[in-house]
């Protein structure tokens, strides 16, 4: 069996969401997943840059080693994990983009028999599961197993991506 | 017997900011002849252009070992980091289970070049970790000076890697000479990561390598201009 490819798409500026992220990326290599992780990009990184110096150092990291999710990625993957911090939304500016992307695919019927998971902060999962499922994936969602702080959570959902992406598998002859 | 590798046999691989060269088989460069040596396998010299470097990526049931010849590593993993490293220290990571990391030239100016190798574990799915020590120059010069081998109280190795296998650092002078007994069963891997060496009389050059079975002993000797080598004791 070919190996399961997880895609891992996440925003974020102080780091929170990435560790959560990075966790549920972990998660999938426990389950011996190839895993690409993508940042969604800032609109504008140098007004960023500058509206949170405090998530400066942190900010100019990720923009030098993260690429932003593409139509072939997405294309390339058997699950996806997305997360978000508190306060972003998929209608939010760095993700809208992104989620009309899955929205078109799924309308276009490729995103069928791929399966999906959020992780982020509590008050964002929801927002996440229900654009993920509008767009025809299947959301694997457990509120327990995504919260911000519970990087070991995010590790096992990552795990629990992978098993479900391969038991949507149709059997191979 | 005695197999070299010569420096410039090796596979070429050009990304711009990156300039590596790969001993064995690695990422697309996959040739049979050249797979490994024993637990031996990867062995990569990279030049990284100053402040790029590999984003997040993952790996699984690998023991890592960065040796850095010039310039700093920056490495930050899923357990740990930012870890800042430069010449003379070692990092091991053993990537067990699953591990992301990253790593870049933390200098935006100075080029980066360093030595990687990647040592098959003895199990799967063991926990990952995360090792960095430095190493004294006074205690690789004109000796064998370990640097990273298995969990043992007649060794103790500064750093740990879960394979029979033991890695060696030694800085010679021209004509200095370290010696290591070869135990039935044993093998050796010599890389030369500085100048030149001779391996039981053979003459290594910067960037060569040999692999080394069925000898007793094995003798590497500093080289006109001398050198630094890399031994590694397999099983």
């Amino acid at each position: 069996m070919a190996q399961t490819v997880v895609v891992v798409t996440f925003y974020s500026r102080g780091g929170v969401t990435e560790r959560l992220a990075t966790a549920a990326a972990v998660g999938a290599v426990q389950a011996r997943a190839g895993i690409r992780m993508r940042r969604l990009a800032d609109a504008d990184p140098a007004a960023t840059l500058q509206r949170y110096p405090e998530a400066q150092e942190s900010l100019a990291r990720m923009h030098r080693e993260y690429v932003p999710p593409r139509e072939a990625d997405v294309q390339a993957a058997d699950a996806l994990i997305v997360g978000l911090p508190a306060g972003m939304t998929p209608r939010s500016g760095e993700c809208s983009g992104f989620f009309e992307m899955l929205a078109r695919l799924g309308g276009e019927g490729k995103l069928a028999g791929k399966v999906a998971a959020a992780v982020g902060a509590d008050q964002t999962l929801d927002a996440i599961a229900g654009a993920l499922s509008a767009a025809g994936l299947t959301v694997v969602t457990s509120k327990e197993d995504s919260r911000s702080d519970g990087t070991e959570a995010a590790i096992a959902l990552g795990r629990r991506v992978v098993a479900a992406a391969e038991s949507s598998r149709p059997a191979s002859t | 017997m005695i197999t070299i590798r010569k420096s410039d046999s090796r596979f070429q691989a050009d990304r711009g900011w990156l300039q590596s060269r790969f001993t064995f088989s690695f990422a697309d460069y996959n040739d049979p002849a050249h797979a490994g040596f024993r637990s031996l396998r990867v062995m990569n010299e990279d030049r990284i252009s100053p402040g790029k470097g590999f984003g997040p990526h993952a790996h699984r049931d690998m023991e890592i070992i960065t040796y850095v010849l010039e310039g700093k590593l920056q490495h930050r993993d899923s357990m740990s980091g930012p870890h800042t490293m430069g010449p003379n220290e070692i990092q091991t990571m053993s990537a067990g289970n699953g591990i992301v990391h990253s790593e870049s030239n933390a200098s935006q100016t100075e080029p980066l070049h360093l030595m990687q190798i990647w040592i098959e574990p003895s199990a799967e799915d063991l926990p990952p970790s995360y090792q960095q020590v430095a190493v004294p120059l006074s205690a690789k010069r004109g000796r064998l000076h370990l640097i990273a081998g298995p969990a043992d109280s007649q060794h103790s190795p500064p750093t740990t890697i879960n394979q029979d296998a033991r890695l060696y650092v030694s800085e010679l002078g021209a004509g200095e000479a370290v010696s290591q007994e070869l135990t039935s069963g044993r093998h050796a891997w010599v890389q030369v990561v500085r100048g030149e060496a001779l391996l039981n009389g053979q003459p290594l050059r910067e960037g060569d390598g040999a692999s080394v079975s069925g000898e007793p002993r094995i003798e590497v000797k500093g080289g006109a201009s001398g050198g630094e080598i890399l031994l590694f004791d397999l099983a």
